[in-house]
């Protein structure tokens, strides 16, 4: 009864998909919690890969998140989807995991992506195969700030504080990132075109 | 600011980028964690109660071992394994069930007429429903082998979807875009 009355307190928007599922997760219905699970696993699975290039340490860091979520379940409010608040958690257990680790996020100067060529718009060949190799391929600080703008969708100013650096350097990470993904991707492409 | 070819296509191409699924035991780790069957932190004060609980356990544990006993030949450790394959089964269940409605889903989308695959799966289906039956009529004697037969139809039949969807899309010349995650962030 007091879950009840604690459920029908809290100020979830319900105009958001899930808003039941999470009302159910609330109630310690272990169906619901294993909808919810099954429901953002793959995906925040994919992220916890992208950002810590291991799929032992990305178990752990899944397995952790998961009951991170389900631990601080009341404390969601609905500001945000339930799928962007998971996230966040993710993300943030993953930036501790590297951290605890000491594993450098923002570690590369510009000296030594000074001779990174451009490769050309065109000439580029695009597959979900090929992306996701080179990806994994880049530097760890190159690998976070990508996969947080351009595949999570976070901006830099979130990115700033996510990882505890500056607007600007987040940007300049980025755009580094981006010319070293696409010189893999055109190296990789070089190799298969060779007789 | 424009977006370039390279974020324009991974905007294009978000949920297939997703092509791992995590271990099938880490739901279970979870599981456990968050629904712990025992409760710690027992005041001092309620102590008392729970030595009498326990007692009264011990002596209607002891009845009750005498008399399953002379019922009924199962013992009380098969009981424990009913539960735990009932719970893994379910497990498997919810988590082939989607990944089997999602094929199923993809492969009508990509206009998929072959009906042989159809057969199969019908068969297969039909399979599982004799495996259920089985198991419903007599779960305490169901086993370990029942269990995986289960497990095994649902792998199966996961199995076959995805693999004709790769065929297809092979012939199509796409690559890696099966099994796209139904919901990501809303």
């Amino acid at each position: 009864m007091a879950a009840e009355k604690l459920i029908k307190s809290l100020p979830l928007n319900e105009s958001h998909p899930h808003t039941t599922l999470v009302k159910d997760c609330l109630t310690g219905d272990r169906k619901a919690q294993y909808r919810l699970y099954r429901l953002y696993n793959k995906a925040m699975f994919n992220t916890c890969l992208r950002m810590l290039n291991s799929r032992e340490d990305a178990e752990d860091v899944l397995q952790n998140s998961f009951v991170d979520v389900f631990m601080k379940l009341h404390m969601y409010r609905g500001d945000a989807t339930i799928g962007a608040w998971i996230k966040r958690i993710v993300i943030n257990n993953c930036i501790n995991f590297l951290k605890k680790k000491r594993i450098a996020i923002t570690e590369l100067k510009s000296d030594r992506v000074a001779s990174i060529p451009e490769t050309k718009e065109s000439e580029l060949q695009l597959d979900v195969t090929k992306l996701n190799e080179a990806l994994s391929s880049l530097p760890n600080g190159y690998r976070i700030v990508f996969t947080l703008y351009a595949i999570e969708g976070y901006d830099h100013q979130e990115i700033a504080d996510i990882i505890g650096t500056s607007v600007s350097t987040s940007k300049s990470q980025y755009s580094r990132a981006k010319k070293k993904l696409k010189d893999l991707l055109n190296d990789r492409q070089q190799l298969l075109q060779q007789p | 600011m424009s977006k370039d070819k390279l974020e324009r296509f991974i905007d294009n191409h978000r949920e297939e980028l997703d092509t791992e699924i995590p271990s099938l035991h880490i739901w279970k780790e979870i599981d456990s964690q968050i629904n712990p069957k025992q409760k710690s932190g027992y005041s001092p004060k309620g102590m008392t109660r729970v030595a009498a609980g326990i007692a009264l356990l011990v002596i209607g544990s002891f009845f009750t071992f005498h008399w399953v006993s002379s019922a009924n030949s199962a013992s009380t450790t098969q009981s424990i394994s009913v539960a735990d394959m009932s719970s893994e089964l379910e497990e498997a269940g919810m988590f082939y069930s989607d990944r089997i409605n999602r094929s199923k889903a993809r492969l009508i989308s990509l206009g998929h007429r072959d009906a042989n695959v159809y057969r199969d799966l019908v068969q297969m289906e039909q399979q599982f429903e004799e495996l259920q039956k089985e198991w419903n009529e007599n779960p305490v004697k169901s086993n370990d082998h029942l269990t995986n037969a289960m497990i095994n139809n649902y792998r199966n039949r996961a199995d076959l979807l995805e693999r004709v969807i790769n065929q297809v899309e092979r012939r199509r010349g796409r690559t890696n875009s099966f099994a796209r995650p139904a919901v990501n962030y809303e």
